[in-house]
């Protein structure tokens, strides 16, 4: 059935769906740059705009649920941080504890809490009015400090999160990875976001509704990588120096002779 | 200068906009035009979003009733939708946000304006005082826009759709592309093999019932244009969901999505909307203009245009 599913899938270019208003409720302007790889099934994914960080900088991690339109009536996520690297600044200074950016519009947030000690941030949240579908959210937003120079990990702690339906079935499929390497030179590029698949047993495996399955991009052109025309600078080279050599022997050896 | 197919997403409008685009330019220019095109969301989001006080639209609404000069870009938008607002009897109504926020869709995230036994009398007497969106009064030459009392808009409906048809005239001099933002598409050609670009109609859901995913409702192919779906279950909350009917202020649930297929995506999207409010009557309106529309309603029967699916 999945194999079925799959190629159906793959015969479209797009799925189309209905939509909802480009500004819903409490929505102002969250925008994450860089690639992302695309994630089948019900997700939640975190992405960021850098991937490379100095020591005192600041870097924003949107955490992102997408439940492929299947009705949920809460959910529960755990974000694991390097507490070596990354310090989480708290949104909200007027309390005591540390907390993030919620920003889910359609749901109550039932927990918000950091340890920095542990490197855990824990959000939860439900819909006391009823049961509803989230496409392609962003529903929290974490901004991290570095701290240390080296390599930093954003994850999200599969086996203490969930995206519950109304009879509490569990239909995660899918998490991402942010990852940061701190110091090291300035300069910012393409987030690093690895898709993980955990097996969840209750759940089909099916298709996107509206992020397409991963292509190839081909990377052919001579000119798109300073890899190939140096390849071709040093063959050259190799060449000429191989020519130079032999013709430099038989110099030497007609001189002998 | 062979062709490449070049595949990016970004996270923009709270939903994941791609791009699939054939290129036969250089690299640094393609990825410098995609790149643009992805900031046309972010534009439009920034200039007219009503949960920003700094906003374009956000200082319209707030202009209390008086005259005021908006840009020129903001005032064709307006215009487009007061036009089709106008043509469709009213069907279309660009300020129900007084209507939206009586149940709770506003900024606050809860909904607890649903268990409010007033409620239902709540809306029905809203419904009886709020001005219409006739009473907006345009004044093309000086561009400026005067609202009745307590009148607001809102660019939900055609937001998508505008910052889409953005993007794609800064995508233009590229032979083939494919701008999907979150399920409303535009396109361009067909793909450099000659072949239209595939699109997978969701299938329909019953209310209140989780979305089957066993296949599509259908498989349109496109060539230079673009479909935009309207539908309430992406989003709802118990029996409320945000495509209301303007006249009785109550959301409609007889259909379940509509689809739009028209030339530009503001006009895809916004026909989408129309269409899932006026239901089968608005089919020949779409005829009329030369659009293509299907409607699925709750039991799951198509309406079309003509034969599409």
């Amino acid at each position: 059935m999945n194999l079925f599913l799959s190629k159906v899938y793959a015969q479209v270019d797009g799925v189309v769906s209905p939509t909802i208003p480009f500004t819903p409720p409490g929505s102002i302007t969250p925008t994450t740059a860089g690639p992302t790889t695309a994630v089948v099934g019900p997700s939640i994914s975190l992405t960021s705009d850098e991937t490379t960080l100095e020591v005192g900088t600041t870097s924003k991690i949107q955490v992102v649920i997408d439940t492929q339109l299947q009705p949920i009536s809460q959910y529960s996520i755990q974000i694991l941080f390097s507490p070596e690297f990354l310090r989480v600044v708290d949104f909200d200074d007027s309390t005591d504890s540390i907390e993030i950016d919620f920003r889910d519009t359609f749901f109550d947030s039932t927990i918000n809490e950091v340890s920095q000690q542990q490197g855990i941030i824990t959000i939860s949240a439900e819909n006391p009015a009823g049961s509803s579908s989230i496409t392609s959210r962003v529903v929290a937003e974490i901004q991290v400090e570095a701290l240390k120079a080296g390599f930093a990990e954003v994850s999200i702690g599969r086996e203490n999160s969930n995206l519950l339906t109304s009879g509490s079935a569990d239909i995660l499929q899918n998490t991402t990875t942010v990852e940061f390497v701190i110091g090291g030179g300035g300069g910012t590029g393409p987030t690093i976001v690895i898709p993980s698949t955990s097996i969840n047993p209750n759940v089909t495996v099916l298709p996107s509704s509206n992020i397409p399955l991963p292509s190839q991009t081909p990377d052919t052109a001579i000119t798109d990588n300073l890899r190939a025309p140096a390849a071709l600078i040093l063959g050259v080279i190799l060449i000429s120096m191989g020519s130079y050599f032999i013709k430099l022997r038989n110099t030497n050896e007609s001189k002998k002779n | 200068m062979r062709v490449r197919k070049i595949e990016q997403e970004k996270v923009f409008m709270n939903t994941i906009i791609h791009i699939t685009l054939f290129s036969d330019k250089p690299t640094v220019y393609t990825q410098q035009k995609i790149q643009e095109a992805f900031t046309c969301f972010d534009q439009v989001v920034k200039k007219y979003t009503r949960f920003s006080p700094k906003s374009e639209l956000s200082a319209l609404n707030n202009s209390g009733g008086k005259p005021m000069k908006v840009s020129d870009e903001f005032y064709y938008l307006i215009e487009y939708m007061l036009e089709l607002s106008k043509l469709t009897d009213g069907n279309y109504d660009p300020t129900i946000i007084d209507l939206l926020e009586t149940y709770g869709y506003g900024e606050n995230r809860n909904f607890k304006e649903l268990d409010d036994p007033n409620l239902y009398e709540n809306i029905r007497t809203l419904v009886k005082k709020r001005p219409s969106p006739s009473q907006i009064k345009l004044n093309k030459k000086n561009r400026t826009v005067q609202f009745a009392p307590r009148q607001r808009i809102d660019l939900g409906s055609i937001g998508k759709g505008y910052a889409i048809d953005l993007a794609y005239d800064v995508l233009e001099d590229f032979p083939a592309f494919m701008i999907n933002a979150g399920g409303d598409i535009r396109v361009k050609g067909p793909k450099p093999d000659g072949e239209k670009w595939k699109v997978g109609l969701y299938k329909s859901q019953l209310p209140n019932q989780a979305l089957p995913k066993d296949d599509y409702t259908g498989i349109i192919e496109l060539e230079n244009g673009s479909i935009c779906g309207s539908g309430g279950w992406a989003r709802k909350v118990r029996f409320f969901h945000h495509l209301l009917n303007p006249k009785t202020g109550f959301p409609i649930n007889e259909i379940t999505q509509t689809y739009v297929i028209a030339p530009k995506a503001i006009e895809a999207d916004s026909w989408a909307t129309v269409l899932f409010t006026m239901g089968k009557s608005g089919l020949q309106l779409l005829r009329d203009k030369g659009f293509r529309g299907i409607i699925i309603d709750q039991k799951g029967e198509i309406s079309q245009t003509a034969k599409i699916i």
